[in-house]
């Protein structure tokens, strides 16, 4: 369903991602692990669409469409959904009216009928459920107010609620404490089906004991330079991004 | 220097012939006209208005009005839904020429051409119930001119909600609404002012009030501009412990103008006034903010506070912000700031990226932005919603 080829995207100038290639098909989960500054989050933020990111080279494709020349919110109702590193603090936007107004404008966009505030309701409270978010947060701001841990938790309700064909999780697990890791897992492992891919940013094995991958790259430099299958978390854990880098220079010698 | 609109004055067109209203008509083709080098018109041209010739409009037929309203069209009264006021409640219409004109040139306008008016009276200790709104609308075609004046008298203790509501107001034509509003001891008004009339309007809301001890403003406008829109509010504290509590918000877009002359004067110890605006500008438009408090010698104890955040959506708009503070008392708590930014481009992505259309997404965020001014009022406001629809959203919630 995403094929990226050879995307080579520099940011003020400086190349960040230099020849990245992946490819993932409907009901794989992958996992990006990978060097602070190897150009994780420019990558989910050049897949979601955000501005100041200037492709280079290379090619994106989403299904049939060439997915770098839609707008973010084309994008979005295509079925790609970017949870946030740091999702962003909108006071004043009540939260379940945004997320109605995002889930409305989806199914307007793809010529589906769009719910009334009754049927939204229904739906979001049978998400709630899966996650056990504290309602009260539905009423707020979005994220505004919010901790660390609510946030990344609002964004997978949000992914919930919305059911992207390929979700893209930038760090959702960093920063939760033992139970909220769990519960955001458990909302990925619900929604995890035949139809939909996942692609996990992350730098901890302990999301992917929950969430078990498919396949685990490496990123580095702006490359995947490794991938492997589930136990390549592990060895990474043990042995460290360097272990990566010296591998690929026994392999070249 | 006098203009085309003022030479174009003619006796024949006044309502009435008698002689307060030749005397207010002929102060009117000699007053100056207001020019930009004076301070209260620095950033608010009418330089355009004084080039038109608007005449006076007819009396139109007579309307259907919404419950609990009077509507005037062109400055005349066309319907009133007044069943069922409570005792104690009296809105009437109609108005004559003062005594005496004083002013400057659009009050020799409105001594001279005035015809129409509400006044609403509220005996002490009554209150007036739900919303009272006096709606202002005109047709659309000839260069026309109208106005009206209004009167708020509530006696003490007395309470009333009022919405002064200029949205159905068309061009061109030049339209002034003047309003004098007392509160004796105690007495609360909650008065709500809708200006989002056509772009070619000019319209001037003068709005003047004395509170007495103990009294209370609560007072929300929301301005769309005009050709342009300008709201003149002039406020008195004149009694000991009197409170005004206020909120507006400018949505601008085209070419709209919308400018606030804001004249807060603490003049009784013990009172308290809270100012908060919102100025949000796009395209080509224009935004004033000219907000002045001045506490008195005497009015100890005074706490004020003043504030304008803007928001400018292109590099052709403009704002223009300035709360001043001129303190003449002891013991006082005042602030006041003013602050500009722009939209911001995270959250607008952010919306984005759960696939809100970027007009859409522009549009909650202005909502947002502008609904702060209009938060921390007791009771419900009809603005809200009058703010979703200026701020381009289909739905409310
Ligand atoms: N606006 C910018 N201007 C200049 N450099 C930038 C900008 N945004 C990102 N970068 C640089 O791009 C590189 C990649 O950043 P990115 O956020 O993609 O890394 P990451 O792999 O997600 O790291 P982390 O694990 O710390 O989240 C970094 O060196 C970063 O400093
Ligand atoms: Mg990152």
């Amino acid at each position: 369903m995403l094929t990226i080829d050879d995307l080579h995207v520099s940011v003020a100038g400086k190349a960040i991602l230099k020849g990245l290639d992946l490819v993932v098909q409907p009901g794989e989960v992958h996992a990006i692990m990978g060097p602070n500054g190897a150009g994780k989050s420019t990558l989910a933020a050049v897949l979601a669409g955000r501005e100041g990111y200037e492709v280079t080279a290379g090619s994106v494709r989403f299904h049939d469409a060439d997915l770098l020349a839609l707008a973010p919110e084309e994008r979005a109702a295509a079925g790609v959904f970017l949870a946030f590193q740091y999702p962003v603090e909108i006071p004043g936007v009540n939260n379940t009216y945004f997320l109605r107004a995002a889930y409305n404008a989806q199914r307007k966009a793809r010529g589906e009928p769009e719910l009334d505030s009754v049927q939204f309701l229904r739906r979001v409270r049978e998400k709630l459920k899966i996650l056990s978010l504290p309602e009260d947060l539905l009423h707020r701001g979005v994220n505004s107010g919010f901790s660390g841990g609510e946030k990344k938790r609002n964004e997978i309700f949000q992914m919930a609620v919305l059911e992207p064909a390929l979700a893209v999780l930038d760090e959702t697990d960093s920063g939760l404490d033992i139970d909220a890791l769990r519960q955001v897992a458990e909302g990925v492992n619900s929604l995890r089906s035949a139809q939909r891919g996942f692609v996990l940013i992350t730098h901890y094995q302990r999301l992917l004991d929950y969430v078990v991958p498919d396949f685990v790259h490496v990123l580095a430099d702006g490359r995947i330079v490794e991938s492997g299958g589930p136990g390549l978390a592990g060895e990474l854990e043990a042995h460290g991004y360097a272990w990566v880098a010296d591998r690929k220079v026994g392999g070249a010698a | 220097m006098t203009t085309p609109l003022q030479q174009a004055l003619d006796v024949a067109d006044l309502p009435v012939d008698e002689p307060a209203r030749r005397r207010a008509l002929a102060d009117a083709r000699v007053a100056p006209w207001p020019e930009r080098r004076l301070e209260a018109w620095r950033y608010t041209s009418l330089h355009a208005l004084g080039q038109r010739a608007p005449r006076p409009a007819a009396p139109p037929a007579a309307e259907p009005a919404p419950p609990r309203s009077v509507v005037f069209r062109d400055g005349h009264r066309t319907g009133a839904g007044l069943d069922g006021l409570a005792a104690g409640v009296r809105l009437t219409t109609g108005v004559a020429a003062p005594a005496t004109a004083q002013g400057d040139v659009f009050d020799h306008l409105s001594a001279a051409f005035a015809v129409d008016g509400a006044t609403l009276r509220v005996d002490a200790g009554t209150d007036a119930g739900d919303w009272l709104a006096l709606l202002h609308r005109s047709g659309v075609g000839a260069d026309r001119s109208w106005h009206l004046r209004h009167r708020i008298v509530l006696g003490s203790g007395a309470r009333a909600r009022v919405l002064l509501d200029c949205e159905g107001a068309r061009g061109p034509a030049l339209a002034t609404v003047d309003t004098a509003i007392e509160l004796a001891a105690g007495a609360e008004l909650d008065l709500a002012c809708v200006n989002a009339p056509a772009e070619a309007l000019s319209l001037l809301l003068r709005n003047r009030v004395r509170l007495a001890a103990g009294a209370r403003l609560r007072l929300q406008a929301l301005d769309g501009g005009a050709a342009p829109s300008r709201h003149e509010l002039t406020i008195d504290l004149a009694g000991a412990g009197a409170s005004a509590q206020l909120g507006g918000a400018f949505v601008l877009a085209g070419r709209r103008h919308a400018d606030l002359q804001l004249r807060l004067r603490h003049l009784a110890p013990g009172c308290t006034s809270t100012t908060a605006w919102r100025a949000l500008a796009d395209e080509r438009a224009r935004a004033v903010f000219d907000g002045h408090i001045l506490v008195a010698a005497g009015a100890d104890g005074t706490d004020a506070r003043l504030e304008c955040k803007s928001l400018l959506g292109s590099a052709q708009a403009e704002v223009d912000a300035k709360p001043v503070l001129e303190i003449h008392a002891d013991d006082v708590r005042c602030a006041h700031g003013a602050t500009v930014g722009q939209l911001d481009p995270a959250a607008l992505f952010y919306l984005r990226s759960r696939g809100i259309p970027a007009d859409a997404a522009r549009a909650i965020l202005v909502r947002a932005f502008a609904a702060e001014a209009l938060a921390g009022f007791a009771g419900d406001w009809p603005l809200p919603a009058r703010l979703a629809a200026l701020a381009g959203l289909e739905e409310a919630v």
